[in-house]
């Protein structure tokens, strides 16, 4: 059976990581799982907020097909790539007890994702079937679902924070995501880090003018930050920590 | 009239009202020009067009469609005229399927059912089918009574290797009973309108087309096709309405037998329509029904073993025991040895058992050695690689690597069920026994997973074998050997098509090497390959020898006259519609280009993968359209007689960067040439055959300054 697929997106800076890593914990505690949890941004670090280390990604795997000659333990020569992608496939899954987390990893240079995307596609094809959840954390331009290697996304939350600018920034995603013919189900706005956890009105109003759909607003709060400045997994605030209950009940809205 | 006839051209009747009305509301929405067509598809509306030979491009081409349509519905009180209008019925069910896609929408992106399905998918299907892996195809149908009756009735078929596609509230059904499902578990849901159910039909439609060569129009050709080679039936689940009935109707024209679950009296038609109202005997009586013959596999193992479980996933947390070579050393390894060495059925286990608390982690070696009078050291690889799949097959067991690079997971739950070592071993003697008994006589298994074992096999035995083995197949040129082999496996679909494989020239499905075929002559004497003595030389250039021509022709039940082994021009191989890549030749410059089943975009020829590989397929020889597989790209042998592949101008980039490593060593040693994919342009530089031409001068490729290719 085809997951759920939730793609999250926002550019840097709007805390759309640490939302993304919030809502995996969520789902993960509501017994929700297992949950197959996609970095697919390589600016941010999806692994630090879910508190998992990184030791492989599917870039790495890329690198190893396409450098072969160069590092010394070649391709084995009975195999073809697709085998030995789909044996390396493993190593990248971090495998927790509710959800796995899958790094896509750097883009090294323009064009050069093709073949390894092809595979790399087939392998996700395979493995999304064991899961209830697919959760994308992805960079602005969501290259990785445009260029059809993650699946066709479900559900598409805007991540913004409490400016007009960054109100403006996610009616561009939106327009692109329009444009690209992406068709999520359903694409709504998140504003974060709302002073108080309200929205002023010239922020509303930009809401509206970019045909925005808003579907909950999150508070700014400290203990978020200072878990990440202290190293330690934003994930694991506390239960009652505003942004948790905000956020709870923010997709309580859309039966998460 | 009788009360059947009378449903049938009810349904007929009602459907062919709405597609009237419908193609009618989307003319008058989008207009008679605007285009209209299925995705990924070279077939058009493929049961029109297989039907009439008509190509439905534009809304303007339905009406008439229509028309022929409702001229299939006689209303006369005779079976024969009534299963005509279920022809129409189908007709009608593409049209109103095929409006959903005006203007390229994608009706079916957030359906729980795939909709249309693709050509590129077709093509993959072809091998699993000839070689009965698929032994069937189930239509399921409707809304069962109960989840759980429906649900045993689809794990069965799932059970037996069977493809499943799932139309109407079945597919919820079948989810809301755990049945896993896509593609990989063999159970396709399709979509929830009845009128979803075309999407079988066309694959079995295209079966014809592709794999048949049935002409376009010829519809006696085409039920013939479908009625003899496509084991396809029907399954209704819950009250039949007049539409289901009709388009049942539409299964019998075709060749299918309807089974429905409710009393049918006698309205049944004995070999076609049938009622089977308790679920546990319709797999029996559907495969019975079609002629279905599964390999009845009884191994005495406590989890469930079929080809349906090889997509299984097991997770970390649901993992007891885990074999894996980044952890600990492993290895599988098939030996030869004397009769007298091994004693037959011996199945021991060296080291710990998987006992103990999960996460359980172990070296393992997978040792199995085999003797009998006809067998041969070339034979072992063969049935190493068979290890990979059966171990996939056990419910509960994930496999992925060979050799000494493996992951071997074995489930909590199986390991809960009892699931021990002792039973992988019995798998693998059980299969060995059962898929390669015309060469082994005697199969010993030891399972070791004692470390210093593991490792002094890896160092000792696996290790020099496996290396000798990719010297020997290094080594194995078209010149090196006498023999070369037939490869008629396909032929069950299809009929007039025959490969010849030679050691640089494997089976255009990829699947079949010269040592497969070489095998496969032993497994099965009179199978699908043959000997072909490598004499009687014609023309060395083009690779032409009269005893190829003989035995080919001869195969081919005379259909092919002659065949080059490497001519894309003259007298090319045929291909059955399976194949991997399609090569085709863009005369002005010089070249061809290649591209493989998964590029879904337009080539610098103008035409799409699909396009391409429509004009050859079937057994049909089109000089300047070929179909190979990926390995064939860096052979010295392709296209060897129009200059080899330095005529290669465009791949898709995916094709190219999984071939570049051995083609540019195969230009290297032929021309000399450093880096040559460099010099082959690809959808990212160029489509457009005039800026595919720029790229090539820029890097100053081969193929602009040989002679023309035609």
């Amino acid at each position: 059976m085809k997951p759920t697929v939730i793609a999250v997106a926002g550019k840097g800076g709007t805390g759309k990581t640490t939302i993304c890593g919030l809502i995996i914990q969520h789902l993960a505690e509501s017994g929700k799982g297992p949950i197959l949890a996609v970095d697919a941004d390589p600016n941010s670090n999806l692994n630090e907020v879910l508190g998992v280390e990184v030791e492989m990604t599917l870039g790495d795997i890329r690198e190893k097909l396409k450098f072969q000659d160069s590092i010394a333990d070649e391709l084995p020569p009975n195999m073809t790539k697709q085998e030995y992608t789909e044996f390396m496939f493993g190593d990248a899954l971090i495998e927790g007890d509710d959800f796995d987390l899958l790094v896509m990893g750097r883009t090294q240079g323009p064009g050069c994702y093709c073949y390894i995307n092809g595979v790399l596609k087939a392998q996700i094809d395979k493995y999304q079937s064991g899961y209830r959840y697919l959760v994308v954390d992805n960079e602005a331009g969501l290259e990785h679902i445009s260029r059809g290697i993650l699946p066709h996304v479900d559900i598409l939350l805007l991540v913004s924070d409490a400016s007009r600018r960054g109100v403006q920034a996610a009616g561009r995603a939106a327009e692109m995501v329009r444009e690209q013919n992406m068709n999520p189900k359903m694409m709504k706005l998140i504003v974060n880090r709302a002073p108080g956890g309200k929205l002023d009105e010239g922020v509303m109003e930009e809401i509206k003018k970019q045909g925005l759909d808003l579907l909950g607003v999150l508070p700014n709060d400290e203990a978020i930050y200072r878990y990440d400045a202290e190293g330690r997994p934003s994930s694991t605030v506390p239960k009652d920590n505003p942004v948790r209950q905000a956020l709870r009940e923010t997709l309580a809205k859309i039966d998460l | 009239m009788s009360a059947l006839t009378d449903l049938i051209y009810a349904g007929s009747n009602a459907v062919a009202g709405l597609a009237e009305k419908a193609v009618n509301d989307a003319i008058a929405q989008y207009g008679a020009d605007c285009p209209v067509a299925f995705p990924d598809t070279a077939y058009f509306f493929p049961t029109i067009y297989a039907a009439t030979g008509v190509k439905v491009t534009k809304l303007g081409d339905l009406p008439a469609c229509v028309g022929v349509l409702k001229s299939l519905i006689s209303n006369k009180d005779d079976l024969g005229e009534a299963l005509n209008a279920g022809l129409a019925t189908a007709v009608g069910a593409e049209i109103l399927e095929g409006l959903k896609y005006v203007g390229g929408a994608k009706p079916y992106e957030n359906e729980a059912g795939i909709g249309f399905v693709p050509d590129p998918v077709i093509r993959s299907l072809g091998v699993p089918l000839v070689t009965g892996d698929i032994p069937g195809v189930a239509v399921v149908i409707g809304k069962a009574n109960e989840d759980s009756q429906l649900a045993m009735v689809v794990k069965e078929y799932q059970t037996r290797g069977l493809l499943t596609f799932l139309v109407g509230d079945v597919i919820d059904q079948a989810a809301a009973a755990g049945v896993k499902m896509g593609l990989d578990f063999r159970v396709i849901p399709l979509g929830h309108d009845v009128t979803a159910v075309i999407h079988v039909v066309t694959v079995a439609i295209r079966a014809a087309l592709i794999f048949g060569a049935i002409p376009p129009g010829d519809l006696a050709a085409l039920l013939k096709y479908t009625k003899e080679r496509v084991p396809a039936f029907v399954n209704t689940f819950g009250p039949l309405n007049e539409v289901v009935v009709s388009a049942g109707a539409g299964a019998i024209a075709l060749g299918f037998p309807v089974i429905v679950d409710i009393d049918l009296g006698d309205l049944q038609v004995p070999g076609a329509l049938v009622s089977v109202t308790n679920h546990v005997d319709t797999v029996a009586k559907s495969l019975e029904l079609r002629n279905i013959k599964v390999k009845a596999k009884k191994i005495d193992i406590c989890m469930g073993f079929s080809s349906a479980y090889e997509g299984e996933i097991i997770r970390k947390k649901d993992m007891h025991a885990e074999f894996y070579s980044g952890a600990n050393p492993t290895c599988e390894l098939v030996v030869m040895r004397d009769l007298d060495e091994i004693e037959d059925k011996k199945l021991t286990v060296i080291g710990p058992d998987i006992d103990g608390e999960p996460p359980v982690e172990l070296p393992l070696a997978t040792y199995v050695e085999v003797a009998g009078k006809k067998m041969q050291v070339d034979f072992e690889p063969v049935i190493e690689r068979k290890i990979h799949h059966w171990f996939n097959y056990i419910e509960g067991v994930m496999h992925t690597g060979q050799r000494n690079l493996i992951r071997v997971r074995i489930s909590k739950e199986a390991y809960e069920k009892g699931l021990r070592l002792k039973d992988l071993a019995e798998v693998i003697y059980f299969e060995v026994m059962d898929e390669f008994s015309s060469v082994v006589d005697k199969c010993q298994v030891t399972l070791i997973t004692d470390k210093a074992e593991v490792e002094r096999i890896l160092r000792e035995e696996a290790m020099p074998r496996y290396t000798a083995r990719d010297d020997r197949l290094a080594s194995l040129t078209d010149e090196s050997v006498d023999t070369f082999y037939t490869c008629t496996l396909c032929q069950s679909f299809a009929p007039s098509h025959a490969c010849v494989v030679t050691p640089e020239r494997l089976g255009l499905c990829g699947a079949v090497s010269w040592l497969d075929a070489k095998a496969t002559k032993e497994l099965t004497p009179a199978g699908p390959c043959q000997p072909i003595e490598k004499k009687g030389l014609i023309d060395a250039r083009t690779g032409a020898y009269e005893e190829v021509n003989r035995v080919v022709k001869e195969v081919t039940h005379g259909a092919l006259e002659k065949v080059t082994l490497y001519s894309i021009l003259e007298d090319p191989m045929t291909s059955c519609g399976c194949f991997e890549c399609i090569c085709g030749i863009m005369p002005e410059a010089g070249g061809v280009i290649v591209v493989n089943r998964e590029y879904a975009g337009l080539t610098p020829t103008g035409m799409t993968f699909g396009e391409l590989a429509s004009m050859t397929g079937g057994g049909v020889q089109t000089p300047g359209f070929m179909g190979h597989g990926r390995h064939f790209i860096a052979s010295k042998k392709f296209i060897a007689a129009e200059g080899g592949v330095q005529r290669i101008v465009w791949m898709p980039k995916e094709l190219k960067d999984d071939v570049a490593e051995r083609l540019n060593k195969t230009a290297k040693e032929l021309y000399g040439i450093d880096n040559f994919t460099d010099m082959i342009c690809d959808e990212t530089i160029a489509v457009e055959p005039d800026a595919v031409l720029q790229f090539l001068q820029e890097k100053g490729h081969p193929a602009l300054s040989l002679p023309p290719i035609m």
